[in-house]
């Protein structure tokens, strides 16, 4: 499966468009996580509790949105675009959406 | 450390919800409100944590995606 965030790709031509694919999940870490995040809230520095938190998070929203687009028969997605979300306290929304497309 | 710190953490709020469950025995019949409560989210937790622990997909991206 070929991703790309333009509206094509530089070495395969579009034969088809499948249509729109997205793939979202929400995603929280446990309880003795967000007390070490809110304790690095004092210190300062990297959060790196919630940085593995949104990366799982992101890697899921796209592993599903791939098989959102095989589901189609895609060979590869166009106009790939991230976006998030605060859904509630210590967890985050990912989406990642696109166009499906087969390629010549 | 960190382990250590959750021990802790762990043990005193195990011992506080058992302080609470022996109060609201002592104080029945109206601490049946309070049973009945903690019952109901003794249920709602057990049901999150038995999903949290059956899921193979959290366990994938928890343990194989870091930064």
């Amino acid at each position: 499966m070929l991703l790309s965030t333009q509206d094509h790709f530089d070495d395969h031509e579009i034969a088809q468009t499948c249509g729109l694919v997205r793939g979202n999940t929400i995603r929280a870490r446990h309880i003795g996580k967000d007390i070490l995040a809110a304790l690095r809230n004092v210190v300062g520095g990297e959060v790196t509790e919630y940085t593995k938190m949104m990366a799982e998070a992101r890697e899921q929203a796209l592993d599903r949105m791939i098989a959102s687009a095989e589901a189609l028969g895609a060979d590869g997605i166009v106009g790939i675009r991230f976006t998030s979300a605060t859904v509630m306290g210590g967890a985050a929304e990912i989406l990642v959406y696109g166009t499906a497309v087969k390629l010549k | 450390m960190e382990k250590l710190g959750y021990i802790l953490i762990g043990s005193v709020a195990l011992l506080w919800i058992i302080a609470m469950v022996a109060g609201l025995i002592v104080v029945l019949p109206y601490g049946i409100i309070g049973l009945v409560i903690l019952a109901g989210f003794g249920l709602l937790f057990a049901k999150v944590l038995k999903e949290r622990l059956t899921s193979k997909e959290d366990d994938y991206y928890s343990k194989n995606v870091q930064q």
